[in-house]
């Protein structure tokens, strides 16, 4: 009994220092205080030793906002790895890249060393010759990533029957899913030995961060064509200050956080204002009815609704976009759009009444929301005539009402 | 009407060429047939068209023999039926404001030529898509339109989002609720839940979705919303499923035994003190 509890102790302790020593492993290796990396002509880029990919053929605006000042992405500056102190004569060094799927690899080299490149199923390496004394800027190897490309060669919605992707189909709804928006890495090691001994070893990664993703996706849709007709990609690409944290939503709403994508992040050009006033007038137009009842076509007085408005959808990042929809450029991307359905049994009675009461806040708004909206089913806007017939369901409300999914609500990119 | 065919091709055939909405697109089809025409009636669905009136309605009704003489050739067809459908939907609402009752004979027939893609969808391919069901299930008799909502249901979906797809849930056990089909609507209630644990969003907003649908199923069918639909109102409910006549009729049967009961005992025990009483 006493030695089984002494063995006990015994395996806690070693548990603690084998804990203790691999977080101090961790810590040295992604400390790197030996290794001075650059990736990034963004500063904040730059500092998280994060990057993305510009491909050399195509000028790319940058800066999404509707106020942002537009500009060019420069141009791919190379990645730089150096040793912060020179090392001595008598070590030789050895470089080694290692692409942790063989799908984003290869990589560009710019250094002059003699090297030897590996494929496996897996990945893709690359190692130089030990590098002595001799060999000049040996404390530095600079590449260059690999191109990245959109996947596949056209834009083409995702999502088909049975939410299984169509036929060249394109987009995810996942975050760093492989060909669509991986998260590109290079990990970086370098050796030193001194005679036939290694006395040294330092490693660095350097990885997209989430806001770099963000962009790649952006530059990856750029100028892409599009299956079927319509504009190709144009979207400008966000500069890493427009991508923000999620607000909390407005309070007067239910549904989602501004955007459903798995980034934890949202381009918000002006939405969470949108949101607010519309929750705002919204409830407004209802306590109006209840005072004064909303009549339908046969002048029957209707019931004021008592839900809320559940927000749907708002910023979508590209990949998500093209998975479920065929705008190629279209404005949720910019974050300047949302969808709201009232929180009612779609198809009913009471749904239709709270969408033809939306829809009169919003007229009664008119121009002082300094934005666009449309009521949408089925991935088309209602036509005029919807507003105005009674024909299925004929139940003294407009047909546009009964059919709805969802209200589209953009603020306006070109204000007249 | 030959001369109204030629009328047509002289001056509107570049104008099908070039339609704006493509059919394909915007169903999430692979049709391979009469795409020009496809593209043409699925523009008229979605979009305002700004042409002559006559126009218009030579176009339609053009669109519409071409669309039987090929499904003369192809009647097991289910996408095409749908097409020759929504064809029907646009002449209906084109007649809306000057001839109610063409419009009203075409709805009938949007309605016959939906049902039989429905039907033709069981055996046939290609198959009809959810975005075609979503569409479709719009102006249906309540049974069928039940049957277009599971069936876009189970096809996941034609929203944008993930809240349309939970939102559709609670369309479908709504409408079964009107249609007086209460233990299919539960069924289709915990069918929800489940899946929404499936998917690890038992915790997550959505979650709110299934209570709101379990109160509508709660509801007193005395407080239940009205029929929405004229079609609804063509295929009345049944009063009570035999299930719930049966449960109905027990509970009633329990409680006059209970009341019976009750007075029994009631008489029992004034008999027994009035005995007691004689007794002293």
């Amino acid at each position: 009994m006493y030695g089984q509890s002494q063995f006990s102790i015994f395996r806690q302790r070693l548990t603690i220092i084998c804990i203790l020593l691999i977080s101090f492993q961790l810590a040295a290796a992604n400390n790197h205080p030996e290794l001075r990396v650059t990736t990034s002509a963004d500063t904040e880029s730059n500092q998280a030793a994060s990057f993305i990919v510009i491909p050399k053929d195509k000028l790319i605006p940058q800066g999404i906002s509707r106020d942002a000042p537009k500009d060019l992405l420069a141009l791919q500056i190379p990645f730089i790895v150096e040793l912060e102190s020179i090392p001595a004569n008598e070590l030789d060094l050895q470089w080694k890249v290692v692409v942790p799927h063989s799908q984003y690899g290869e990589i560009q080299l710019i250094s002059k060393f003699n090297g030897t490149k590996k494929h496996t199923l897996q990945a893709f390496s690359w190692q130089s010759a030990w590098l002595d004394a001799k060999e000049s800027g040996r404390h530095k190897l600079v590449f260059r990533p690999r191109a990245h490309r959109h996947q596949p060669i056209m834009y083409k919605k995702g999502k088909g029957r049975n939410n299984k992707r169509r036929q060249y189909g394109g987009g995810t709804v996942s975050v760093d899913k492989q060909i669509f928006n991986p998260r590109l890495s290079y990990h970086v090691f370098v050796d030193l030995k001194k005679g036939d001994q290694i006395i040294n070893r330092y490693q660095t990664l350097i990885q997209m961060d989430n806001k770099d993703m963000i962009r790649q996706e952006y530059i990856n849709h750029y100028g892409i064509k599009r299956y079927g007709r319509g504009n190709n990609g144009n979207l400008p690409v966000p500069r890493r200050d427009e991508i923000t944290l999620i607000p909390d939503r407005p309070a007067e709403l239910l549904g989602n956080p501004l955007t459903e994508s798995e980034y934890d992040l949202i381009i918000n050009d002006g939405i969470m204002a949108l949101a607010t006033q519309i929750a705002d007038i919204y409830e407004k137009q209802k306590h109006e009815y209840q005072n004064h009842a909303l009549h339908d076509l046969n002048n029957q007085p209707l019931p004021t609704p008592q839900s809320k408005l559940w927000l749907s959808g708002g910023w979508r990042n590209p990949e998500r976009n093209e998975w479920f929809s065929n705008a190629t450029n279209g404005i949720h991307q910019r974050g300047g759009a949302i969808d709201l359905i009232p929180n009612e049994a779609p198809g009913s009675r009471r749904s239709a009444i709270a969408y033809w009461v939306l829809w009169n806040s919003l007229q009664a708004a008119g121009q002082q929301l300094q934005a666009f909206w449309q009521l949408e089913t089925n991935g088309r806007p209602m036509r005029t005539d919807e507003y105005r017939n009674d024909i299925e369901p004929q139940n003294g409300i407009p047909d546009a009402f009964d059919k709805a999914d969802h209200l589209h609500i953009n603020i306006d990119y070109e204000p007249k | 009407m030959k001369i109204r065919q030629l009328t047509f091709f002289l001056f509107l055939w570049p104008l099908s060429i070039y339609a704006e909405t493509g059919f394909n697109e915007l169903f999430d089809t692979e049709l391979d047939i009469l795409v020009i025409q496809a593209d043409r009636v699925a523009t008229y669905h979605a979009e305002d068209i700004k042409s002559a009136l006559a126009s218009t309605q030579t176009e339609l009704e053009i669109l519409n023999q071409t669309l039987e003489q090929v499904l003369q050739q192809q009647p097991q067809h289910p996408i095409l039926w749908f097409i020759k459908g929504l064809n029907y939907s646009n002449l209906a609402a084109y007649h809306a404001d000057s001839d109610r009752e063409l419009s009203l004979h075409y709805r009938e027939n949007k309605q016959q030529a939906y049902i039989q893609a429905m039907m033709l969808d069981n055996n046939n391919s290609p198959h009809l898509t959810a975005a075609i069901y979503a569409t479709m299930k719009h102006g249906l008799p309540l049974n069928n339109k039940i049957k277009a909502l599971q069936k876009e249901l189970s096809l996941g979906g034609n929203g944008e989002n993930e809240s349309y797809y939970w939102y559709l849930h609670w369309s479908n056990i709504n409408s079964l609720q009107q249609a007086g089909r209460r233990q299919e609507a539960e069924q289709a209630l915990m069918n929800m839940q489940k899946e929404m644990k499936a998917r690890g969003l038992d915790q997550s907003i959505y979650q709110q979705l299934v209570s709101q649908a379990r109160k509508s199923i709660e509801t007193p069918k005395t407080l239940a919303r009205p029929v929405t639909s004229q079609t609804d109102a063509v295929e009345t409910p049944p009063e009570k499923t035999p299930a719930q006549s049966f449960t109905t009729q027990i509970l009633w049967l329990l409680i006059t035994l209970s009341v019976v009961l009750f007075i029994v005992a009631i008489i029992y025990e004034r008999r027994q003190h009035k005995k007691n009483q004689n007794k002293r």
